[in-house]
């Protein structure tokens, strides 16, 4: 599996929800997709799925245009909110047998299942249903699809945390079983960090970051000491973030860390700490004017 | 993975919604007709020559497939994109789902006319000599059953244009309901069922014009698909 | 479960280590698969790859075809001798440092340890 996203431009009127974007996603891994609200993030996933056509540019899956391609839309799935792909005034019941025709690999004994554990029954009307309620039925649909490329957009909304728990431990156990491609976006980064393999960041509407999250994790580092002495380090680094207590400061610092940046750091008595995934997003896209 | 769909796209099968709608318009026509000879039952009780209630019930039965077809459209193609199939397959099913009504639906109309008159006679009630459906020969029902079948066949266009129309343009598409009501009006299928809003539309166009109707149905069904093809999901 | 320091691999890598040091896996014996570390741990399937690779260039683990990864004959005795080399440098002289800067003597520790490894061997 392959896509391959070429110079996407969004306009809205007059805003710029995509810039200019590139991408390319190949194998079977869990990615996540962070971006900060109004990042773009959505509208890329709307444009991957064939949701929505780009202003310019375009989405290939395999070698082929994704728009309006249906040998290739059978093989992608986004959820966004469920009532994207069920309508409200049915019950449950209904939505699995509109899902099971539309869906070429649906897998109903899954779907089943997956409600089952997430305590929704069959029988409910959907409007009748809890926001977590909705959005586990979106999970359910999203995973019992059993597409080649799977999109999950903050699916998790209204869900409490054993229920989001539940749903980690599926999808993990949905990328085991069927190795395939799954696109998570979520702001609950902490959270789903861990079994991401790969990471693409969107910021204003361009591409920040894409590789490997270890690799991701590895560019950030908090380096902490004397105020001065930490000025005089960080000289020549990209500093995406400080904070000060006293005469102590931290700066973060983005780029390369090696063995060089370690000894230097030990050398000048300074601490050096890793800053995890979500520290590392926080700082590399926070509002710059302030 | 499965680069094979499992779903034989070759052949004509039906789907839930031609299944779920035929099944609908078959138990709503069969409540109406009961509900129609109930009513001249009572009627003639009073009255001597109560008047067809049948060709009410062919008067309201076009707005219903005007509604069904909106809805089609706006609800249950956005359905089928974000379920992975594409805007075309979910037309083509508007489309085929259009069919099936108007055939079976104008099958519906002319045997419950069939039925009325039969039960008419039953109750030996007399029609007055105004009455088209007597005047006319027992051939007539073939005409009954081509004219319902190009009825619906235009306010089903009719509801699916304004369906894609306010899904994709929102408060602006409620100007596509003037646009197709003038449109369909034009083709004078309305009067004949006895109810008319655009009376004077009738004096201009004075026939039921056959081949006006289907031109009406061809051009409502492009502008459908122009909408449909390319267009985005809402945003939930 | 892990702390941020380390990449997660890494963790995981050293949690199999202590497990083999302290008899809790034996030598010879199958260790869990990737995907049970990876759902137990809630991590990818990947990250539980890589430690499981780590161990087996570190000549830790092996893996048969097929079967799975076991615990490498000796893998005990190995590990013994590496923290054995890696306990004064890394385990022991931060607490060093740390005593002496809330001003614990020499002369305390020495007196601590004989006191516990009496305790301890006494049994």
């Amino acid at each position: 599996m392959n896509i391959e996203i070429r110079n996407i431009h969004q306009r809205f009127g007059d805003t710029i929800a995509l810039n200019d974007l590139s991408l390319s996603i190949e194998g079977t891994k869990i990615i996540g997709l962070l971006g900060r609200n109004g990042s773009g993030k959505s509208t890329l996933l709307n444009i991957i799925a064939g949701f929505r056509k780009p202003t310019s540019g375009k989405v290939l899956m395999d070698g082929e245009p994704v728009f309006e391609n249906g040998r290739i839309t059978e093989r992608l799935a986004l959820i966004r909110e469920v009532g994207d792909t069920v309508e409200d005034s049915e019950k449950v019941e209904e939505a699995l047998r509109y899902a099971a025709y539309l869906r070429p690999n649906w897998n109903d004994e899954r779907a089943r299942y997956l409600l089952d554990r997430f305590e929704v029954s069959l029988k409910s009307k959907i409007s009748s249903l809890s926001r977590g309620r909705r959005s586990a039925l979106g999970i359910a649909l999203g995973l019992a699809a059993q597409a080649d490329l799977t999109m999950l957009d903050e699916t998790y909304l209204g869900l409490d945390a054993p229920s989001r728990y539940l749903f980690y431990d599926e999808l993990l156990q949905d990328y085991m079983n069927q190795p395939r491609t799954f696109i998570l976006s979520s702001h609950l980064i902490e959270e789903i960090a861990r079994f991401l393999e790969d990471i693409v960041i969107i910021d204003h509407g361009k591409l920040m970051f894409h590789g490997n999250t270890e690799q991701f994790v590895s560019q950030g580092a908090a380096v902490t000491g004397n105020a001065a002495d930490v000025d005089r380090f960080v000289v020549g680094k990209k500093v995406i973030g400080e904070r000060q207590l006293g005469r102590t400061k931290s700066a973060m610092v983005y780029g390369e860390i090696n063995i060089g940046f370690l000894e230097q750091a030990s050398t000048d008595g300074l601490d050096v700490e890793s800053l995890g995934v979500q520290d590392l997003f926080v700082y590399l896209t926070q509002p710059k004017d302030e | 993975m499965n680069t094979q769909s499992s779903r034989n796209n070759d052949r004509f099968s039906l789907s839930p919604m031609h299944t779920d709608q035929v099944l609908m318009l078959v138990i709503l026509g069969g409540a109406c007709l009961v509900i129609a000879l109930g009513v001249v039952f009572v009627v003639s009780r009073f009255t001597d020559a109560p008047s067809f209630s049948w060709a009410a019930v062919g008067a309201i039965a076009p707005w219903y497939l005007a509604v069904i077809s909106g809805w089609i459209m706006f609800v249950m193609v956005p359905i089928y994109v974000a379920h992975g199939r594409t805007r075309q397959a979910g037309f083509v099913e508007w489309m085929q789902t259009g069919v099936l009504l108007a055939v079976i639906g104008a099958a519906i109309m002319g045997v419950g006319y069939l039925i009325e008159r039969g039960f008419y006679n039953l109750l030996g009630l007399e029609k007055g000599a105004e009455d088209i459906y007597f005047s006319i020969s027992s051939g007539s029902i073939v005409m009954i059953f081509a004219h319902y079948m190009l009825t619906f066949a235009v306010w089903f266009a009719l509801g699916g244009f304004v369906g894609v129309s306010l899904y994709r343009f929102t408060d602006w598409g409620w100007i596509s309901i003037p646009i197709a009501l003038a449109t369909a009006s034009l083709t004078g299928l309305w009067n004949f069922t006895g109810v008319s809003i655009f009376g004077f539309v009738r004096r201009l166009v004075p026939t039921v014009d056959t081949g006006l109707a289907v031109v009406v149905v061809v051009c409502l069904c492009y502008l459908t698909w122009r909408m449909v093809q390319d267009m985005s999901l809402r945003n939930p | 479960m892990f702390d941020d320091q380390q990449p997660i691999y890494r963790q995981i890598a050293d949690q199999i280590r202590q497990d083999i040091l302290g008899g809790r896996l034996e030598e010879e014996e199958q260790v869990m698969s990737t995907n049970q570390y990876a759902a137990f741990y809630r991590i990818n399937p990947a990250t539980a790859q890589k430690a499981f690779q780590n161990l087996v260039d570190d000549g830790v683990l092996y893996k048969k075809r097929g079967i799975g990864m076991f615990v490498q004959a000796g893998a005990r005795a190995k590990l013994q001798e590496e923290h054995r080399a890696s306990f004064f440098g890394q385990r022991l002289d931060p607490i060093l440092t740390e005593a002496r800067v809330i001003g614990i003597s020499a002369a305390d520790l020495i007196a601590y340890i004989s006191l516990k490894q009496g305790k301890d061997s006494g049994q």
